[in-house]
């Protein structure tokens, strides 16, 4: 019975599908339908709109590519630039950072030389207000006083332009400038200058030097002077025998006594035609003293002195200090004997003579040419 | 002849009585320092503008630095502006240096362009430059 009733079912839900399944396909037949175009109808509809899209996605693509590789060369560049403008920022900023280290340890080095020169000048500001007041009785205030009132400096008609440097400026980020150069007054000393204990070379100066001689007469004592000198010196002053050596010439017929006669007969008596020139040839020296802190030597210098052409070895005692400008003054005398040299003291009528013995003195100046060399 | 000697000699006694001696003092063999100008009583003022114009010769330079600095010229422009030479004793001797800028005046003070200036005194054609380290006299030199 079951088994009947279960066929019975079957069937009828086969019956059913075939039904359905009829039905579907009647209503969707009349929706589907399907066309094969001929190419004569696909070449008057035009190109297929995927095919032009397609392409133009391709040039797109390419165009995306160029541009891209464009770029990319574009930022390689700019990154190449950047870099160069980084290391050359880097040289110039060393080379600032150089000259400010520079001017800085200048200034740092001029800083004690600077206080000094403004100690300098406030000393002698206050000094020449001093003077004033002193000199103006009517103004006559302390100095203390007219130094705390000075007027202040009048404009000059044609102000200059401003010539001093601004720190400031120069110590900022601004295009670096020059270090301004050291004036003569104010660039540091140099460091071959004199030395009391090293052997150095010594040019007399005439203008600051004279030789000259004290003669005796029968009519009246006269001293003959002369500043047309010249020579030179080596010697270590605080070794003064080691092997000093200079030479002094004095031009003859420039001596002079103050009185013209008098001259003539003493260059015809020197034959300074002939013997144009007096000579000392410095060879030794005898040290009697030396004091390094004063700076000053004394002893005995001995050379060959010629005159008129005639040589004769003499020893003069000498003096011998160091000035404020480092040059050497010189000082001594000795006698000598006219017959020495072969020269007849002079003689008027056989009346008015003078002594055979005379006083030669010197009174030099040398200054310092630097320091001698080996073998001087 | 014998009292012809003899009267002339009593003469000559007579004669160097009344000469007096002309031999130099021993102090004063030496040359004294600076030119006879430098030397002279000068009255000194503050220098001003119009001092510094035309052309200086040195006279005298005095103190540590003359031992390498041995002859100053500076040209003043009253623009403010120098030139300078100087004979400066170097390792290979003396040599001429030159040197140019611009000046100014700032109370008793020149300075050069450099920044280190010298106090400046001046009288009639005459100018006085003081550092810490020298002294110079200078002398208006006429140009021609």
């Amino acid at each position: 019975m079951a088994s009947k009733l279960l066929s019975g079912i079957g069937v009828a839900a086969i019956l059913c599908l075939v039904g359905g399944s009829l039905a579907a396909l009647a209503i969707v037949k009349q929706r589907i339908r399907v066309v094969i175009a001929a190419e004569e109808e696909a070449a008057r509809r035009g190109p297929d709109p995927l095919e032009l899209l397609r392409a133009d996605l391709g040039v797109l693509a390419a165009d995306v590519s160029a541009v891209h590789e464009g770029l990319g060369q574009r930022l390689q560049e700019l990154h190449d630039a950047l870099e160069n403008a980084a290391v050359e920022r880097d040289r110039s900023l060393e080379t600032r950072i150089a000259t400010l280290q520079q001017e800085l340890a200048l200034l740092r080095a001029d800083l004690p030389r600077r206080d000094g020169l403004l100690l300098e000048q406030v000393r002698l500001e206050l000094a020449a207000r001093a003077a004033e007041a002193k000199a103006a009785p009517q103004a006559a205030e302390p100095a203390a006083v007219a130094a705390t009132e000075l007027p202040a400096p009048q404009a000059p008609p044609e102000a200059p332009p401003a010539a001093v440097p601004d720190p400031a400026a120069s110590a900022g980020l601004a295009e670096p400038k020059a270090l301004p150069k050291k004036g003569f007054l104010a660039r540091p000393l140099p460091s071959g200058t004199f030395a009391f204990g090293d052997r150095q070379r010594f040019a007399i100066v005439p203008a600051l030097s004279r030789v000259g001689f004290d003669a005796k007469s029968t009519l009246h004592d006269f001293s003959g002077v002369t500043s047309k000198v010249d020579g030179e010196l080596t010697v270590n002053l605080a070794h003064a025998d080691r092997k000093p050596a200079g030479r002094l010439t004095v031009e003859a017929a420039s001596l002079d006594t103050g009185l013209a006669g008098r001259d003539e007969d003493m260059r015809k008596t020197l034959d300074v035609g002939v013997h144009k020139t007096l000579e000392f040839e410095w060879t030794s020296f005898s040290v009697a003293a030396v004091d390094e802190q004063a700076q000053t030597v004394s002893g005995t210098a001995s050379g060959k002195l010629t005159v008129r052409g005639k040589s004769k070895q003499i020893d003069m005692p000498v003096r011998v200090s160091v000035d404020a400008s480092k040059r050497l003054s010189i000082e001594g005398e000795a006698v000598i004997r006219l017959q020495d040299f072969d020269v007849k003291p002079p003689s008027q009528v056989g009346v008015i003579k003078v002594d055979d013995e005379l006083k030669l003195w010197i009174a030099l100046r040398a200054r310092f040419v630097g320091k001698a060399k080996d073998g001087e | 002849m014998n009292r012809l000697h003899s009267s002339l000699a009593v003469l000559a006694l007579g004669l160097a009585g009344c000469i007096a001696s002309s031999v130099l003092e021993e102090d004063r063999r030496s040359v004294a320092e600076g030119s006879a100008d430098d030397r002279a009583t000068v009255e000194w003022r503050r220098a001003e503008a119009w001092d510094l114009q035309g052309l200086y010769e040195s006279t005298s330079i005095e103190g540590e630095r003359a031992q390498f600095l041995w002859k100053l010229y500076y040209h003043f422009e009253s623009a403010g502006t120098y030139s300078g030479a100087a004979l400066l004793l170097g390792e290979d001797g003396p040599t001429f240096e030159t040197l140019s800028g611009t000046w100014k005046l700032e109370g008793p003070d020149l300075d050069l362009g450099d920044g280190a200036p010298a106090a400046a005194c001046a009288a009639t054609d005459r100018l006085r430059l003081v550092t810490a380290d020298c002294t110079v006299h200078l002398r208006r030199v006429p140009l021609q």
